[in-house]
C-alpha cells in the first residue's frame, strides 16, 4: 500500500507495455502485442512477485477524442453538475469518458494569445474538455484480466492528457532551443513516436493539452516528409480555429524522434516550420535517468510512463468493474485505517490503564502514609492522655468526671468575683468628711441566673448623718459641698447621685446634723 | 484485484474491526473501573484519616480541657470538693447557728426558694447536678465587719457556688448603757440589720437529685433564730 514502486500498463492500438517503476528506474517492462496465454504467463511471473503493487493503465489508443465546451459564467460546483449531465447525455454510453474543468478567463487573460471563445463578447469564463475513447474489446480483455490479477488497479488514464506532466519537465530544454524570437502564444506541437501506437501529435498549451491526433508514417517512404509537413498544417488549421492571430512560424514544433527520421527532417527547407529536434535519449536525460531506454531507442513510451508513474495524475477514467472494485478498495482501506486507529486507541488505552494503575496506587501509597501517620499520632496522643489521666487517678481521688465538672463549675464562677466587701472598704473616704453612715446597701444589676456571669453592674447606695458641729449653717453648705465633692471624686466616671439639701431650710436655725443620701451606678469593666 | 478477495479482505478486518473495538471499549472500562476503585479506595482512606485526625482533635482538646479543669478543680477548696450533698436544711441550719453564733449575729432568718435543677448547659454535668435556689438571709448584728465576716463565711460554708446580688446594711439606733450591759450580757440583739440575697448553686450527687427538683416557686420559711 505505501510502496513507491508502481505499475503502469500502457495499452496501445500496436500492443501493450508492461513497466514496473521505481522512482526514476524501470524495474523491469514487457511488451506484448496482444494478450494471449504465452504472453499472460510472462505478464504474472513479473506480477506475481510483486503482489502489492498498484496499477495504473495509461491508454494510447487512435480513436481518442478531445472537446472543449465553454459554459457561461456560473458557479464551479454548478458547472461540474451540467459538465457531468452533458458528458452523460451524448447518447454514447459504452466509451470510456470524462471531463476537466480548465482553468478561469482570469488566468487565461495573462496569456498574450486569446482563446477563440475567450473573448469578451462571449462573456465566457469556464472551459471545459471532454475526453472520450471508445471501450474497444482489447482494452477490456485487459482491463479485465488486470482487476483478476491480486494487485490494484487504480484507474484508467489517457496518455495525451497525462503527458502534460511530461511536457512541462520538458518544457525548459525545449524553449532553450526554440528559434522563435518574441514569441507570442504558449503553443507547443509535439510529435512523438510511441511503440503501442506509433506517431502523435499533441499539442499543448501552458493548461494543458489541446488537440492530439495519431499520424501514423512509414519513414522510408520518400514522400514522407511533405505528408509530414501536411499533417503538421493540418492540424495547425485546427488551431487557427481555436485561437485568433496564432501564425504558424511562432509554433515551436518538437519532434521526439529516433535519429535516423530527425536527420530526414533536418533536409526540410520549410522556413515556417519551427523544429526542435530530439530524441527519446535526450528527453530521459531530461526527465532523470537516461538508462530507462536504451541507447539507440525511437519510442517515448517508457519515458512518458516513467513521468507519468512519478507525477500527480491528472484525470481518472474508470469503468463499472473499476468503479465498483474501487468502491470496495476504500471500505477496505477505511476498515484498515480503521484498525489501525483502534489498534493505535488500544495501544493507549493500555498505556492509560499502567499509567492510572501506578498513578492511582502512588496516590494511594501518599494517602496510607498520611493514615498510618495520623494513626500513630492518635496513639501518641491517646497514650499521652492515658498517661495523664492515670496520674489524675494516681494523685487525685475523684473520678474524672467529677474533676471535670468541677473544674467547668469553677471556670464560671472563678471569674464571678464577690464586689460588696470591696465597695464598702472604698467608703473609708468618709471618714474624713464627719458623716455617721447608718445605711449600705448593694443591689446587683440583672444577671441571668441560667448562664451566670460576672454581674454587669451595681446600684450602691449609701445615707447617713453629716455632722455640723458648730451648728452654723453655713458650715453645713461647706461641708455638704466638699463631701458631694469627695463623693464624685471618689466614683469618678459612675453616675452619682446625690440628695441635694432643701430649699426651705430656716437659715435662723442651727443644724448640728443634716441626713445626706448617695446613690452610685457602678458598671462594672 | 479481485472483488472477491477484497471482499474476505473486508470481513476479516471487519471483524479485527470489531475485536478491537471489544477490547479498546473493555479498555476504556476497565480505565473507568480502576479509575473509580482508586478514587474509591482513596476517598475511603481520606475519610480514615479524617476521622482518626478528628479523633485525635477530639482528644487534644479533651485533653487540654482536662488539663484546663484540672487546673481549676486544684482551686476549689476541699469542701466543696467533697460537699455534694445539695440543699439540706438542718445542716444548713446548723451552719447558720455556728457561723451566726461565732460573730454575735441574732434574728437570724433564711427563706430559701423551691430549688431548681438545672439540666441545661453549662450545667449539664456527668457526676452531680446543680440545684439552683434564691436564697434571703436576715439578720442582726452588733458592727458592721461582723456583718461582712458572717455573711462571708456563711456563703463560703455552702456547698457548690453562690453569687450575692442584694447586700443591705442599715443601723437602726445607737446603742443605749441598757443595751450595751445585754449585749455584754449576751442577750441583746445588735443594732445593724442587714438583708442578704444570694443565688445559691447547690451541688448534688445525681441519684439523689431526681426526686427534689420541684417546680413550685413558693418561699419556704426555713429557720427561725431562737433569739428572734
Amino acid at each position: 500500500m505505501f510502496s513507491s514502486k508502481t505499475f503502469v500498463i500502457t495499452i496501445g492500438n500496436n500492443g501493450t507495455i508492461i513497466a514496473l517503476h521505481h522512482k526514476k528506474n524501470i524495474i523491469s517492462k514487457i511488451f506484448v502485442e496482444e494478450l494471449s496465454d504465452d504472453a499472460k504467463f510472462e505478464i504474472e511471473k513479473i506480477f506475481k512477485q510483486n503482489k502489492n503493487i498498484t496499477i495504473y493503465i495509461l491508454l494510447d489508443t487512435v480513436d481518442q477524442s478531445y472537446k472543449k465546451k465553454i459554459y457561461p459564467s456560473i458557479r464551479k460546483s454548478d458547472i461540474y453538475r451540467i459538465a457531468k449531465r452533458d458528458l452523460f447525455s451524448d447518447g454514447d454510453t459504452q466509451s470510456i469518458k470524462n471531463f476537466l474543468i480548465l482553468s478561469s478567463r482570469k488566468t487565461y487573460d495573462k496569456s498574450p494569445l486569446h482563446s477563440v471563445k475567450w473573448n469578451s463578447e462571449t462573456g465566457a469564463k469556464l472551459e471545459c474538455l471532454f475526453i472520450s475513447t471508445s471501450n474497444a474489446d482489447f482494452i477490456n480483455n485487459w482491463v479485465d484480466y488486470l482487476i483478476d490479477l491480486p494487485n490494484r488497479v487504480v484507474g484508467i488514464y489517457m496518455l495525451p492528457a497525462e503527458a502534460f506532466t511530461f511536457f512541462k519537465v520538458i518544457k525548459n530544454t525545449i524553449d532553450n532551443r526554440s528559434k522563435i524570437k518574441n514569441k507570442k502564444n504558449d503553443l507547443y506541437l509535439l510529435i512523438i513516436q510511441n511503440k503501442v501506437s506509433g506517431t502523435r501529435q499533441m499539442v499543448f498549451n501552458d493548461q494543458g493539452i489541446i488537440f492530439t491526433r495519431v499520424v501514423n508514417y512509414n519513414f522510408t517512404n520518400a514522400d514522407f516528409i511533405v505528408k509530414y509537413e501536411q499533417d503538421i498544417y493540418s492540424t495547425f488549421e485546427y488551431l487557427k480555429r481555436l485561437y485568433r492571430d496564432v501564425a504558424l512560424n511562432e509554433l515551436d514544433i518538437v519532434n521526439i524522434l529516433p535519429d535516423s527520421v530527425i536527420d530526414l527532417l533536418k533536409n526540410s527547407a520549410n522556413p515556417e516550420l519551427n523544429y526542435i529536434n530530439l530524441n527519446p535519449n535526450i528527453i530521459a536525460k531530461e526527465v532523470g535517468n537516461q538508462k530507462i531506454i536504451s541507447g539507440n531507442a525511437g519510442n517515448s513510451d517508457l519515458v512518458i510512463s516513467n513521468v507519468f508513474a512519478n507525477s500527480k495524475k491528472f484525470l481518472k477514467f474508470t469503468n463499472d468493474k473499476i468503479k465498483k472494485l474501487e468502491d470496495f478498495f476504500v471500505i477496505s482501506t477505511s476498515i484498515y485505517y480503521a484498525n489501525a486507529v483502534s489498534v493505535l486507541l488500544i495501544f493507549l488505552a493500555i498505556i492509560s490503564n499502567i499509567y492510572f494503575h501506578n498513578d492511582g496506587e502512588k496516590i494511594i501509597e501518599k494517602f496510607e502514609t498520611d493514615r498510618l501517620a495520623a494513626s500513630n499520632e492518635l496513639s501518641r496522643i491517646k497514650k499521652s492522655f492515658l498517661m495523664e489521666t492515670k496520674e489524675n487517678i494516681d494523685t487525685i481521688t475523684d473520678s474524672p468526671e467529677r474533676i471535670d465538672d468541677l473544674g467547668k463549675m469553677q471556670e464560671i464562677f472563678g471569674n464571678i468575683r464577690d464586689k460588696n466587701f470591696e465597695f464598702y472598704s472604698q467608703l473609708k473616704f468618709i471618714k474624713n468628711y464627719s458623716v455617721k453612715l447608718d445605711k449600705f446597701s448593694i443591689i446587683g444589676g440583672s444577671i441571668n441566673s441560667k448562664i451566670p456571669t460576672q454581674i454587669p453592674n451595681y446600684q450602691i447606695l449609701f445615707a447617713g448623718e453629716l455632722i455640723n458641729e458648730s451648728g452654723d449653717i453655713d458650715d453645713l453648705f461647706a461641708s455638704f459641698d466638699d463631701l458631694n465633692s469627695a463623693v464624685r471624686n471618689e466614683y469618678e466616671g459612675n453616675d452619682v447621685k446625690i440628695r441635694e439639701m432643701s430649699r426651705d431650710m430656716d437659715f435662723t436655725k442651727k443644724y448640728p446634723s443634716y441626713p445626706v443620701t448617695f446613690n452610685v451606678n457602678r458598671n462594672i469593666p | 484485484m479481485k472483488i472477491s478477495a477484497l471482499k474476505r479482505t473486508i470481513v476479516i478486518n471487519s471483524i479485527i474491526l470489531v475485536v478491537s473495538i471489544v477490547i479498546f471499549i473493555c479498555c476504556i472500562f476497565f480505565s473507568i473501573y480502576q479509575i473509580k476503585s482508586s478514587r474509591e479506595q482513596t476517598n475511603k482512606i481520606n475519610s480514615e484519616t479524617d476521622l482518626i485526625k478528628s479523633k485525635t482533635q477530639s482528644i487534644i482538646g479533651k485533653s487540654s480541657k482536662a488539663k484546663k479543669y484540672k487546673d481549676l478543680y486544684t482551686q476549689i477548696s476541699k469542701e466543696k470538693r467533697t460537699n455534694f450533698s445539695g440543699i439540706k436544711m438542718d445542716e444548713i441550719n446548723i451552719k447558720l447557728k455556728t457561723i451566726g453564733d461565732k460573730y454575735n449575729i441574732t434574728s437570724r432568718e433564711i427563706k430559701i426558694a423551691v430549688p431548681e435543677n438545672l439540666k441545661d448547659e453549662p450545667f449539664k454535668l456527668k457526676s452531680f447536678s446543680v440545684l439552683l435556689t434564691t436564697v434571703t438571709l436576715n439578720f442582726r448584728a452588733y458592727t458592721d465587719d461582723r456583718v461582712f465576716l458572717f455573711v462571708r463565711e456563711f456563703l463560703k460554708s455552702l456547698n457548690g457556688f453562690t453569687i450575692l446580688t442584694i447586700f443591705d446594711i442599715r443601723k437602726d439606733k445607737e446603742y443605749s448603757e441598757d443595751n450595751l450591759v445585754s449585749i455584754s450580757a449576751g442577750s441583746g440583739n445588735g443594732n445593724i440589720i442587714a438583708k442578704v440575697e444570694f443565688y445559691w448553686y447547690a451541688f448534688k450527687e445525681e441519684d439523689k437529685t431526681k426526686n427534689n427538683a420541684s417546680r413550685k416557686s413558693s418561699i419556704i420559711k426555713m429557720e427561725s433564730s431562737p433569739n428572734q
